[in-house]
């Protein structure tokens, strides 16, 4: 079994690779595509085990023997689902594999928002004590505080879990039906998008991207939210508009983000969030550390054993192959 | 009714004295002692209302009038409670009112700490992405992690059942005995101090400052701390010595320190910590939310109410008296 991993270099990844399994790394160029000299190389896979590179018909045209199509991760919007399901190849996440990490990079920067964390350290590192004292007319509790959820899945529901426990309310929005069990044990209240936004000390996007959740933190949403509140993403890129953000930053018309995911990303130059006030941001890194890293390839690797070496179903099959 | 505050300025304290309370605002030099001119200002205060600044026999000789002394807080290392309780004037603090925000600023610092959050900003605004995901190889999660908390009082307890939420296992130490609903509420289990050490992934300080407290985080406790391990506290300054844990930040032998509170405040230029590498540092602000701190002037202005306009018994009197 050979499995062609589609990353950019990145350490972290391939010192993972177990020992003595045939494999190669290729990347796609900027522009999504791959050269003749990377699809030659991979041109012998029998399964791909893709980080955040494209996989698309090209691709899957040069590399005849593949028999699975696995994501490193949950999100899959790299993914062409259709070219693969036209030819027969499952395409697979690995389902709430990082909702634990990406739950608590949520509460991370909900709560270093609130308590203005980021100026409070450099303030007291620079011995501005009342400058730093005086941050604290602005912190606040999130005590009794209302959080509202768009997307109540898998990260969604342990964000809940964890904000329950610092006696936050819970709203949410989900285009899905959600178990009553679920709601029940968070005594989560549905509303709708627009509610939801007007309700919210808090608002976090754990939705995947879609069809229903591209574009859907806009202006007009934006203006619905609290001056007070917080908007947190640590979802996909193309679900909040970043330029509508950083104007409603900049006007205090609300009081702060924190931001994980980006239309490009690296990050370009030019992403207005890179100097909005009262913004956090990193890396797309929330679902990322070394221990779910680790967890990640190997559910990834036994999926893909499961497909190539003992000819069995794949689960977590997005794509109805 | 006249109040004497006797607190530092500060630019808010205005808007938080009703205008029917006569109020004289005075502090203590840096000595501890106050001027003839101040004592002869609030001669004839009804009452003191306490910020950090000492109530001894000196004051409290001056001013004969006074019925209550109110802390604004929980701490109470400032007052002279036999002084007073020999004048039969009752000792007040506020116990538990900012236990929610301690609780919340301590997860704020545990989560910034795991996910190396302030860093990951820096590096993503500078557009140093393959270095702010590099430092996901240091973040880890909290979910099956270990929280020792030494003092499960109000603020521990708190902190625990926010932990517990994260799916982490709580140890716990303390001088006295702890209720078992409040043990078997977030499962902890009690370990002797050196235990506590060996065991935790973070230490909590949340135990007031008294003669056990005192140094209780000391170079031996740092030596047995694991290497990834972190500290975090929001308690009061004394209870770390600060030179140890600079020492043990800088070589490494424990991996990062949150920390709340110094033995000198406002924090001073020689300080140990602000020489440290991988500590957060804020100016003693974990209780102190803007919303925290109008509960905490009301509660203490309905008891010195209740005792100088009503002759009841004062709530939460911590002398006897």
């Amino acid at each position: 079994m050979k499995v062609g991993f589609l990353t950019k270099a990145r350490p972290e990844v391939l010192q993972r690779i177990p020992a003595g399994l045939p494999h190669v790394v290729a990347a796609a160029g900027e522009d999504g595509s791959y050269s003749q000299e990377t699809l030659a190389k991979l041109a012998d896979v029998d399964a791909f085990l893709v980080s955040a590179e494209p996989v698309h018909e090209p691709l899957l045209a040069a590399c005849p023997k593949v028999k699975i199509v696995q994501r490193m991760g949950v999100g899959y919007n790299t993914l062409d689902l259709e070219a693969c399901a036209k030819r027969g190849i499952p395409a697979c996440n690995v389902a709430g594999v990082n909702k634990e990490a990406v739950a608590e990079f949520g509460m991370a920067l909900i709560l270093a928002l609130a308590k203005n964390l980021r100026e409070a350290d450099r303030l007291t590192g620079e011995r501005d004590w009342p400058a730093a004292r005086l941050l604290t007319a602005n912190s606040f509790e999130i005590y009794q505080k209302t959080l509202g959820i768009v997307g109540l899945g898998d990260t969604g529901s342990s964000l809940a879990r964890r904000a329950r426990a610092f006696g936050m309310k819970i709203v949410y929005n989900d285009i899905r039906e959600i178990s009553t069990a679920l709601v029940e044990e968070l005594e989560a209240e549905f509303m709708e998008k627009d509610d939801l936004f007007r309700a919210a000390d808090m608002v976090s996007i754990s939705t995947d991207l879609n069809d229903d959740s591209r574009g859907m933190v806009d202006a007009r949403r934006l203006g619905l939210m609290k001056p007070s509140a917080l908007l947190i993403c640590c979802a996909r890129g193309h679900i909040v508009d970043e330029q509508a953000l950083r104007d409603a930053l900049e006007q205090r018309r609300i009081a702060g983000a924190g931001i994980d995911v980006f239309s490009e990303e690296p990050i370009l130059e030019g992403n207005p969030l890179l100097q909005a006030p009262n913004c956090l941001i990193t890396a797309h890194v929330a679902g990322v550390n070394p221990e779910t890293g680790i967890r990640t390839l190997e559910l990834a690797l036994e999926n893909i054993r499961a497909v190539v070496e003992r000819g069995e179903k794949a689960q977590w099959v997005l794509n109805g192959v | 009714m006249k109040i004497a505050y006797l607190a530092k300025a500060r630019p808010d304290l205005d808007a938080l004295i009703p205008n029917e309370i006569e109020s004289v605002i005075v502090q203590s030099g840096a000595d501890g002692v106050y001027s003839a001119e101040d004592l002869e200002r609030i001669s004839d205060a009804d009452a003191l209302v306490i910020s950090m600044e000492p109530v001894n026999e000196q004051v409290l000789a001056a001013c004969p009038s006074v019925k209550i002394v109110q802390r604004l807080g929980v701490g109470y290392e400032t007052l002279d409670l036999e002084a007073a309780a020999r004048r039969g004037i009752p000792c007040c603090n506020i116990p538990g009112v900012n236990k929610e925000a301690v609780a919340e600023h301590g997860m704020a610092l545990i989560l910034a700490l795991t996910k190396r959050l302030l860093e990951a900003d820096r590096l993503t605004r500078a557009r140093n992405w393959p270095e702010a995901r590099l430092l996901t190889q240091q973040v880890f999660e909290l979910k099956g992690k270990t929280l020792g908390i030494v003092g499960l009082g109000n603020t521990g307890a708190s902190l625990a059942r926010r932990a517990r939420a994260f799916e982490m296992r709580i140890v716990y130490n303390d001088i006295r005995e702890i209720d078992a609903e409040t043990i078997e509420a977030v499962g902890a289990q009690y370990m002797e101090k050196e235990e506590l050490f060996r065991t935790a992934d973070i230490v909590s300080v949340n135990t007031d400052l008294n003669e056990s407290s005192y140094h209780v985080i000391d170079a031996e406790a740092l030596a047995l701390m694991k290497p990834s391990a972190m500290l975090v506290c929001c308690a009061r300054g004394g209870v770390i010595d600060e030179e140890a844990l600079r020492d043990a930040l800088n070589e490494e032998r424990i991996k990062a320190a949150g920390v709340d509170v110094f033995e000198v405040e406002p924090i001073e230029a020689d300080n140990p910590l602000l020489s440290a590498k991988n500590i957060v540092l804020t100016s003693h602000v974990a209780g102190v939310t803007g919303e925290t701190t109008r509960r905490i002037f009301d509660w203490a202005h309905d008891n010195v109410r209740a005792v100088v306009e009503r002759g009841e018994r004062p709530r939460w009197v911590l002398n006897g008296v």
